[in-house]
């Protein structure tokens, strides 16, 4: 990437900041299965906003319902037994969730993509890289064969795939885990997406091919001005790439903010948690400072804060009632849940 | 080429390791015909302390995880030494020449913890009985005290001492670590070999995981090998440090000559890859194009010559010898003396 596109790269967003027009925007929304064990909230409730041409990091642990919300975007959540019981998303200012699934297809795929954490389950082992690229292109472009597969071979090319023209005749076994990954970062991009879902896209990646993905998808986020939703568990991944966070617990954003903010001082104490439990942050020799305890069940959610039972200044108002999502300034885009946010700071 | 990593460790070594080889024969065609050969591990020198833990890191692919399986003879060695010495005093053990009644009977020293404690543990059967299995196997507890034992493994990996008679489903996964880890304990271990032991865990489950593997280390003087490829664990983790690729051992040190002043070039890029915790050091990386190549038809002369930015006409003919670069710290690149001036 030349400086000058990275210039130019921040200038568009810088402008584009200034608008403040979410490109999406999900608002309480409530993703719920029907279970054995009762309804599990997998998603409560949670609202964040992804702005054009930037990237949100999603961060929490497994089970914090963090795909589910993505999968929620994309209509992909199975139902029965998941339901969104209730809340809305915005795609452009357009309501999303009431448009009918005839009309979504020319959305999913199209304007809002999706890639995976395991590239080997996502593609289809029985066609070519070749058949999946083009799939899509087919099915939303409608070019003819001959044109898509020479787009295909495009895509293939852009994202960094060696000879392109013969891989593109490959079937996704004789590739290497990076390699899949860059074929469904392929599929993703063909049709210009205006909004990129990344679940855990380099979790399964050794770290090298890691940082060759992530470029990846940092450099066609810029050529193509789109925004990006990075799902991810692991901070440092949302450091090297996001401008805002997002973390979430059982269910619920906790806290939401510039990637700067949270990372210079993060305020909820389940957030402070989570950095003080990376390694790389504790000196050698000293002991981490784990979150004792582990995730509740979604059926089984405790009452008020859901962090109150692995929290060292949990009170009895954290118990009686759930804190609400609260601007640390008038107007400000950092914001938090907690009660305690004055003995949060003193952690 | 003897003592790589620990020098002036006035005790004898816990583990000396010399030339270990594993290669897997490739076949082909009708009647399987041997037609190559995949040189997994080729050649590992590495000694690990008492009460030390020693990391193997890498890619995948590279034979850390091989490596750490054929030393405990969980796969047949190909070639090489493995020198076990339980007590100081005494001569080393060399585990390769040892019959199979003395290789079970050295068992109960040598453990392992694998990656995945879903796949680790047997569905069917609770994870008392899978504590209490090796105890019993190797007659360390009479059936009568078992129960007791078994509690009190429970207890010491922070599991609640009722819970054996649960199935390992009923646990999270990083529940089941533990339970990985007491069956490990079990039998009273020299040393453990953890596999990825926490690669599966989330951040906050992996933070008491490495906690609690710190405290047995403490408390009973364990030493542990450590396999994996999340560097940011092995930099907290560990005392020393061999870096792999291909087979083949291309740095080795303290975790912090390592961590500091680290001179292969492949180790440069691999370190300079991890992404870092802070906004405000974001981007400036060693870039390294490619993947880690087929190991059954490496490169020629310095393996990791297809991916260096330094490569050299010598690099792509010749393997590096491992050069001395300050006390235990060695590293095998032929242009390691221009790198460590700062030409890297």
């Amino acid at each position: 990437m030349s400086e000058a596109s990275k210039a130019q790269g921040e200038a568009a967003r810088g402008q584009i900041k200034g608008a403040r027009e979410p490109l999406l925007e999900l608002r309480n929304l409530a993703t719920w299965f029907r279970t054995d064990e009762g309804i599990a909230k997998a998603v409560d409730g949670v609202s964040y906003q992804i702005y054009p041409g930037e990237t949100l990091g999603l961060v929490g642990e497994s089970g914090s319902g963090k795909s589910v919300s993505a999968l929620s975007i994309m209509r992909l959540v199975p139902s029965p037994p998941g339901f969104v019981e209730r809340g809305e998303i915005f795609f452009k200012g357009e309501p999303l969730l009431s448009i009918p699934d005839e009309d979504f297809r020319l959305i999913r795929g199209n304007e809002i993509a999706m890639i995976f954490q395991e590239p080997m389950t996502a593609l289809n082992p029985v066609y070519t890289v070749g058949d999946q690229v083009m799939e899509a292109i087919i099915l939303h472009r409608g070019l003819d064969r001959v044109a898509a597969r020479e787009h295909a071979i495009k895509m293939l090319t852009k994202v960094g795939i060696p000879s392109p023209e013969t891989r593109v005749d490959t079937y996704p076994h004789e590739m290497s885990g990076g390699m899949r990954q860059r074929v469904m970062i392929a599929i993703a991009m063909s049709c210009d997406p205006a909004l990129l879902i990344a679940d855990e896209p380099t979790t399964a990646l050794d770290v090298t091919i890691q940082a060759q993905i992530l470029d990846l998808i940092l450099e066609l986020q810029e050529q193509a001005g789109m925004s990006v939703l990075l799902i991810t568990h692991d901070l440092a991944v949302v450091a090297e790439t996001a401008q805002h966070v997002a973390v979430m617990y059982a269910g619920k954003v906790v806290e939401y903010a510039s990637v700067e903010d949270l990372f210079a001082q993060p305020r909820h104490p389940y957030s402070i948690g989570l950095f003080r439990s990376l390694p790389d942050l504790a000196t050698q020799g000293k002991r981490l400072a784990a979150i004792p305890g582990m995730v509740p069940s979604a059926t089984q959610f405790p009452s008020g804060c859901r962090f109150r039972p692995r929290c060292s200044i949990a009170t009895d108002l954290c118990a009686s009632s759930e804190p609400p999502l609260v601007s640390l300034e008038a107007g400000g885009a950092h914001t938090v849940a907690c009660h305690h946010l004055e003995e949060a700071r003193a952690l | 080429m003897s003592d790589p990593v620990n020098p002036g460790n006035a005790k004898a070594p816990l583990l000396e390791v010399r030339g270990l080889k594993k290669y897997f024969p490739v076949r082909k065609g009708l009647f399987s015909r041997v037609v190559g050969q995949v040189k997994a591990v080729d050649g590992l020198d590495f000694t690990l302390g008492r009460g030390e833990t020693m990391s193997l890191v890498g890619e995948s692919g590279c034979g850390k995880t091989t490596a750490g399986r054929t030393l405990l003879r969980l796969l047949a060695p190909t070639a090489g030494q493995v020198l076990y010495t339980p007590d100081p005093e005494a001569a080393p053990i060399d585990i390769f020449k040892l019959s199979a009644a003395e290789m079970r009977a050295l068992r109960p020293d040598l453990q392992i913890i694998f990656q995945d404690p879903y796949a680790s543990l047997n569905p069917r059967i609770t994870v008392g009985n899978a504590i209490a299995e090796p105890l019993l196997v190797h007659k360390v507890t009479t059936a009568s005290e078992v129960e007791d034992r078994v509690a009190q493994l429970l207890e010491r990996v922070g599991l609640r001492p009722d819970v054996g008679n649960r199935f390992p489903h009923e646990f999270s996964g990083g529940q089941r670590q533990r339970v990985g880890i007491a069956r490990a304990l079990a039998l009273g271990p020299k040393l453990i070999i953890c596999d990825e032991a926490v690669s599966a865990l989330d951040v906050s489950i992996q933070a008491q995981v490495i906690n609690l593997l710190k405290d047995l280390q403490e408390e009973f003087g364990i030493s542990y090998i450590f396999i994996a490829h999340d560097l940011s664990v092995v930099r907290y983790l560990s005392d020393s440090l061999a870096v792999m690729y291909l087979g083949r051992i291309v740095e080795s040190g303290t975790a912090q000559q390592i961590f500091d002043d680290p001179q292969h070039p492949y180790t440069r890029a691999l370190l300079s890859a991890i992404p870092h915790a802070d906004p405000s050091k974001r981007g400036e990386r060693i870039p390294m194009t490619g993947e880690i190549p087929s190991p059954i038809h490496p490169p020629s002369g310095c393996h990791f010559h297809t991916r260096c930015a330094l490569a050299e006409d010598r690099c792509r003919s010749e393997w590096p010898a491992s050069v001395v670069l300050g006390a235990g710290h060695q590293a095998a690149c032929h242009l390691v003396q221009s790198a460590g001036t700062g030409e890297a």
